[in-house]
């Protein structure tokens, strides 16, 4: 797994694919012959194999499939942490369970991203979002699992808003006065920034600037999509109004924490090196080619404790080249447009359950 | 036509006040059977209309001679010594989405003399909008005067309160399903007086003779499809008795495998290109609950194609969880059974109907008095799942909308 995370931005794609295939062809034989439900899943299907000689012949699972059956690998005293999508009460939530060694891999994963865009030294750090996401224990979400595995980034952390979601003046003109001069870490979730930060600083009619900085943002944009604000213009939005120099989104999901894949300088998604993303159609599921809008699957070596390396998401998005990309990096690099069109059914069904 | 209720506005209850004190119309009035007449043939004749099967099923039984059957049969529960009288005020909760149940709901309701208020959700699909300004329209008119003013549709957004009122209103309450409703509405008090029908969420098969599949020539083949499909597709396969798991019954197993081929691949083809069912965002969805199924121990083997229309999962046993996991989306289990005993044995309170193709009555007879418990309410050939009947989930509505009163005097 090391060569890997040593290596998150620089492998050639032939090597990163032999070297893919080969970690994917043992992890799904472990989940095989450690998980119950998935090695049935898999015989049901007729998509058990004992050896696979691609990565667009791996066994996707839709990802939704993770709110509706408990996946888990290995035995059950193993699992330190059960992590769950972000969603309110009524909805199905995912529940991702966790090992020690999956959790290992997801950090190593992150240190290995976000160390190519800032180093390794940790800079005075602004969370976008309250602190209040963190307390609830027992609800360990997406939101707060991201905030924690980006804390570590950081140093003299400071949450900008209250429990209330007002933004903390007083507190961000000492934290600035403190660090003049410094590099500024910013992180949080993308809508959270929307809605909390951006608007409110519009509508006490401020500008601001957090001068030498940089901001990761994730979570998605079915919201701002409501809004009509797409990624490229919320990014330029930023930058003018709170003077962030740069910006950089990100796509993931709770169900392949760790492998996220960053914006670049470019705007384009970068798959890292122990990930993949594999554009298909999205009635026939047949890999499309780059530049062809699809379905998303993503690919991750990081999942052991849980069979979620092969996942078909219901997100859109278009693969515009490997190894080619203009920042350098190696990989894949895409856009993501966002969630497939839902259709509401009819039926019988609750007016109270939905 | 539509009323829309919040608490910011307390003229709805006036408007409501001076609805529920009218006079009750005698059972099967004549404004009533001509209003009725006059809404099936509007829709019949109209060919915009054709755009909503479900709508045109509804008009279909509108249609006077269905209504002079649904009349004969309301005679038939009068006695010498007994009266049918309307119970009075009638508050129908209609489903969130199988849209056309609320019309037969308030449809008998109406014919047996209630004053009926009809709660409707607020997420209604297009033939429910296009059915409102019909109905609107027609009420317009004098000669339908006498049912405007004892009709009232409401919506509103989930509020106690409101649900609390109109239920101090009524005499009867009626809640189509699914469970969770009725258990929040239930909870609402009724008047002392005020009784309740309540539907709950149903589950519904289909059974198939093996042999019967296999003589089918072409033409009646595709008639079967063509039934089948309507039973499965119309509601998007959510409506309570639209087929979920069907049952290949047959003595040998190779004979249940040609069946189910000939079967699925006709049904295949006949399924329209701009069937809401292949929308991707579905298709997903269907894809899965499909897996989900298959990851459970009774599952034998999945026929899932991408994301394509239908996804099928043959299962060792109906298992009760399997029931709550369904989605409809054009997902079916299937069961294959050397008798239809083997399919009665693993039914439950939870099963409605059973549509059938290729069995003797007597057969179906023997099937039922097997059955356990009270399971299946309704056994019907296959293209008859969704035809309302007065008689619903074990409920005589004719008789349940009406009062009986005694009259023992020699």
């Amino acid at each position: 797994m090391d060569v890997f995370f040593n290596h998150v931005y620089d492998l050639d794609q032939q090597k990163k694919r032999d070297y893919l295939l080969k970690e994917l062809n043992q992890t799904i034989a472990w989940h095989y012959a450690n998980s119950s439900p998935y090695q049935k899943l898999l015989d049901t299907l007729g998509l058990h194999k004992e050896e696979f000689n691609r990565l667009d012949e791996l066994p996707m699972l839709p990802v939704q499939l993770f709110k509706l059956a408990d996946l888990y690998t290995g035995p059950r005293e193993q699992i330190i942490k059960v992590l769950t999508s972000s969603g309110t009460t009524s909805q199905q939530v995912s529940k991702i369970h966790l090992d020690r060694e999956t959790s290992l891999y997801q950090t190593k994963a992150l240190v290995s991203i976000v160390s190519s865009f800032i180093g390794s030294q940790r800079l005075p750090m602004i969370i976008l979002d309250t602190k209040s996401v963190l307390s609830k224990r027992s609800s360990f979400n997406a939101r707060g699992a991201g905030i924690l595995g980006f804390s570590n980034f950081g140093r003299d952390h400071l949450y900008l808003l209250d429990d209330d979601y007002n933004i903390k003046w007083d507190e961000l003109e000492q934290f600035r006065a403190k660090h003049q001069g410094e590099k500024i870490l910013l992180f949080g979730f993308t809508f959270v920034i929307w809605k909390y930060v951006y608007q409110a600083v519009l509508a006490q009619n401020k500008t601001f600037d957090f001068g030498d900085s940089i901001l990761f943002h994730g979570g998605g944009w079915k919201k701002l999509a409501d809004e009509q604000v797409d990624n490229y213009k919320f990014n330029e939005l930023l930058r003018k109004q709170l003077g962030i120099r740069s910006v950089h989104n990100y796509y993931g999901m709770v169900e392949q924490v760790g492998s996220i894949f960053m914006e670049c300088e470019q705007g384009y998604m970068h798959a890292p090196s122990f990930s993949e993303v594999i554009i298909r159609d999205p009635v026939s599921l047949e890999v499309l080619p780059a530049g062809r809008e699809g379905l998303v699957e993503v690919i991750s070596v990081l999942p052991k404790s849980y069979p979620g390396n092969v996942l078909l998401t219901e997100d859109l998005g278009t693969v515009f080249g490997t190894d080619t990309c203009n920042c350098g990096r190696k990989g894949t690099f895409f856009s993501i447009k966002g969630r497939l069109p839902a259709a509401e059914l009819r039926g019988c069904s609750d007016v109270y359950a939905n | 036509m539509l009323l829309l209720l919040n608490q910011q506005d307390p003229t709805w209850k006036e408007r409501l006040a001076d609805k529920v004190s009218q006079s009750l119309l005698k059972p099967f009035d004549e404004s009533i059977l001509q209003f009725l007449h006059e809404l099936s043939k509007t829709i019949l004749r109209d060919k915009t209309m054709r755009l909503y099967p479900e709508l045109m099923a509804m008009a279909h039984w509108l249609r006077p001679v269905h209504l002079k059957e649904i009349q004969q049969q309301y005679a038939r529960l009068e006695k010498a010594d007994t009266i049918l009288l309307p119970r009075g005020v009638v508050l129908h909760f209609a489903p969130s989405n199988v849209d056309t149940i609320f019309i037969y709901s308030w449809v008998l309701s109406m014919l047996v003399g209630n004053i009926n208020i009809v709660r409707l959700s607020q997420n209604r699909g297009p033939q429910i909008e296009v059915l409102l300004s019909l109905l609107q329209r027609l009420l317009e008119k004098d000669e339908y005067a006498a049912i405007k003013s004892r009709t009232v549709i409401v919506s509103y957004d989930h509020n106690e309160a409101i649900t609390a009122y109109l239920s101090s209103l009524c005499q009867m309450r009626v809640i189509w399903g699914g469970d969770e409703t009725v258990k929040r509405i239930r909870s609402i008090p009724l008047p002392p007086a005020a009784t309740e029908m309540v539907f709950a969420d149903r589950f519904s098969c289909a059974a198939l003779s093996a042999e019967a599949v296999l003589e089918l020539e072409d033409k009646p083949l595709q008639e079967l499809l063509r039934n089948f499909y309507n039973d499965a597709f119309w509601f998007d396969q959510l409506a309570c008795s639209s087929p979920k798991l069907v049952c290949w019954v047959g003595a040998k197993e190779e004979r249940i495998v040609a069946a189910k081929d000939k079967f699925w691949r006709g049904l295949q083809q006949i399924i329209p290109e701009n069937s809401p069912l292949k929308i991707p965002a579905v298709g997903i969805k269907r894809m899965t609950a499909a897996y989900h199924y298959a990851t459970l121990p009774a599952a034998l083997q999945a026929s899932v194609s991408g994301t394509e229309l239908p996804a099928r999962v043959q299962i060792a046993r109906l298992e009760p969880e399997m029931r709550e996991m369904h989605c409809g989306a054009g997902l079916f289990l299937e069961l294959h059974a050397g008798s239809l005993s083997e399919l009665a044995e693993q039914l439950t309170l939870k099963d409605q109907t059973l549509t059938v193709f290729g069995f003797a009555k007597t057969e179906l007879v023997q099937f039922v008095r097997s059955a356990p418990r009270r399971s299946v309410d309704r056994i019907v050939p296959i293209g008859q799942a969704l035809d309302f009947s007065p008689v619903w989930d074990g409920y005589n509505l004719l008789q349940y909308f009406s009062r009986e009163v005694a009259v023992n005097v020699l």
